[in-house]
């Protein structure tokens, strides 16, 4: 097997993002209540029927936290 | 081959906002995404659009944290993953992947937390299998991060040694966490240059820094467990780490700063954030400027064409595990869990049983019944 590989420019260290990218970054950021590390037996305070995941369309809680549910702001 | 101060980000609201003034400003030169903590159908655009630009310049790398490597058992969960990181992997071409030393705990042995396994020939050859099981699914470098916690000072010894063994068939590297070698250095009573000459740093691709905390040791009140949470700012002697390190790995590519969104709520916590991030960066960039050209060890994998094996399996690995992990999850004093290690499966076997630091055994209660 042969792995074709590309390497980016190995010497500089800077990165620039295009400012396209970083309005799309924050305005998503600034929409997206959280996603990830998802505790599937959570269940949503404003919907107790539904795991958190399933009952608010985009959100899901890290398990860690309090959960405030983005559609009522209830938690 | 320059050093990249690397931010691991993910799809987690405090952590973008904490990030957002380092990548205008162009500070992240690599991102590290663990592409398993969210269902691929829910990364949105813009965070996909971010990911693609640093996977363009060849500075997009994944690191994985449910694989679960040493799971005795080939679960179908371990296949499906593999399956859809295979896909991810088409999808962003990451310049490596890596995942954990270990297994997890927990019912499905997906979600859970970390535990080292007895290190003998069985979990040589399950390690290895796994390994390139994950090579062969994404068809770049691939990598393991050695683990913070350990029941013994004689696991802690022989960790950096059964990694090499584990890398050299995929000619993979290393994820050296300092944060991980600070908590075992604080609760083995190590000193950093001896640990360090533990581990085969010539396979080092990539630093970890990140903070974590300090639980009161069970047995003794006075006395503190360094614990690897990835909640707190990076402790000045885990930068020292950085240091120390950087000059003994020769093939270093990425130093990646690690925290957990939910601990960066506050304007606070996310000013520290990036004070570390640039604490690190400022690090790297000065290693940079003095150090001669390294070696540009790439760690590609070896040529192979053969298709993969049956993936191994051991039933007495996986019993092993089940019983330690209900052990640890149920057990609801130290002399409880005790006990039942020293009349379980577990006693007079490689697991060591019997050496186990009795608060580094609480510990692992502790993290176990959190994640079970």
């Amino acid at each position: 097997m042969f792995f074709p590989h590309t390497y980016g420019n190995q010497n500089k260290t800077v990165m620039n993002v295009s400012k396209t990218i970083i309005q799309a970054l924050i305005i998503g950021a600034s929409l997206q209540s959280c996603v990830g590390l998802v505790d599937p037996e959570a269940t949503c305070p404003c919907h107790p029927e539904d795991s958190i995941e399933n009952a608010c369309d985009h959100t899901c809680k890290p398990a860690d936290e309090p959960f405030d549910c983005p559609a009522c702001g209830m938690g | 081959m320059q050093i990249l101060p690397t931010l691991a980000l993910n799809l987690q609201q405090p952590l973008l906002a904490a990030s957002v003034p380092l990548l205008d400003a162009g500070e992240v030169a690599a991102l590290e995404w663990s592409f398993d903590t969210v269902d691929p159908k829910d990364v949105p655009d813009w965070f996909a659009q971010l990911l693609d630009a640093f996977a363009g310049a060849g500075r997009l790398v994944g690191h994985g944290v449910f694989f679960s490597l040493f799971t005795g058992r080939w679960l179908p969960g371990q296949g499906a993953w593999l399956g859809q990181l295979a896909q991810l992997a088409r999808r962003y071409s990451f310049d490596h992947v890596t995942e954990h030393f270990g297994f997890m705990t927990g019912a499905d042995f997906h979600r859970g937390a970390p535990m080292g396994v007895p290190l003998t020939p069985v979990t040589l050859r399950l390690g290895q299998d796994r390994m390139l099981r994950l090579q062969h699914a994404v068809q770049c470098p691939v990598g393991l991060e050695n683990l913070a916690f350990a029941f013994s000072a004689d696991e802690v010894a022989r960790q950096g040694d059964f990694l090499e063994q584990l890398l050299v068939p995929v000619n993979g590297f290393i994820i050296l966490d300092v944060h991980n070698l600070y908590c075992q250095l604080h609760n083995f009573g190590v000193e950093a240059a001896d640990l360090l000459a533990r581990y085969p740093l010539h396979r080092v691709r990539e630093i970890h820094l990140s903070g974590g905390s300090w639980e009161p040791a069970a047995t003794d009140p006075r006395k503190n467990i360094r614990r690897d949470t990835h909640n707190g700012a990076v402790p000045s002697e885990v930068f020292e780490l950085l240091s120390l390190a950087l000059l003994q790995c020769p093939n270093a590519k990425y130093v990646v700063l690690e925290q957990m969104g939910n601990s960066l709520h506050s304007a606070v916590a996310q000013a520290q954030f990036r004070a570390d991030f640039r604490e690190m960066a400022r690090r790297v960039e000065h290693f940079n400027a003095s150090a001669a050209p390294g070696a540009t060890e790439r760690f590609l994998p070896p040529m192979a064409s053969h298709p993969l094996p049956l993936p191994l399996e051991d039933a007495d690995l996986f019993a092993d595990q089940c019983a330690l992990s209900g052990i640890l999850e149920q057990s609801t004093t130290l002399e409880a869990a005790k006990n039942a290690l020293f009349h379980s499966r577990l006693a007079h076997a490689a697991w060591g049983v019997e050496t186990w630091d009795d608060d580094m055994l609480a510990t692992a209660m502790q993290i176990a019944q959190k994640w079970q």
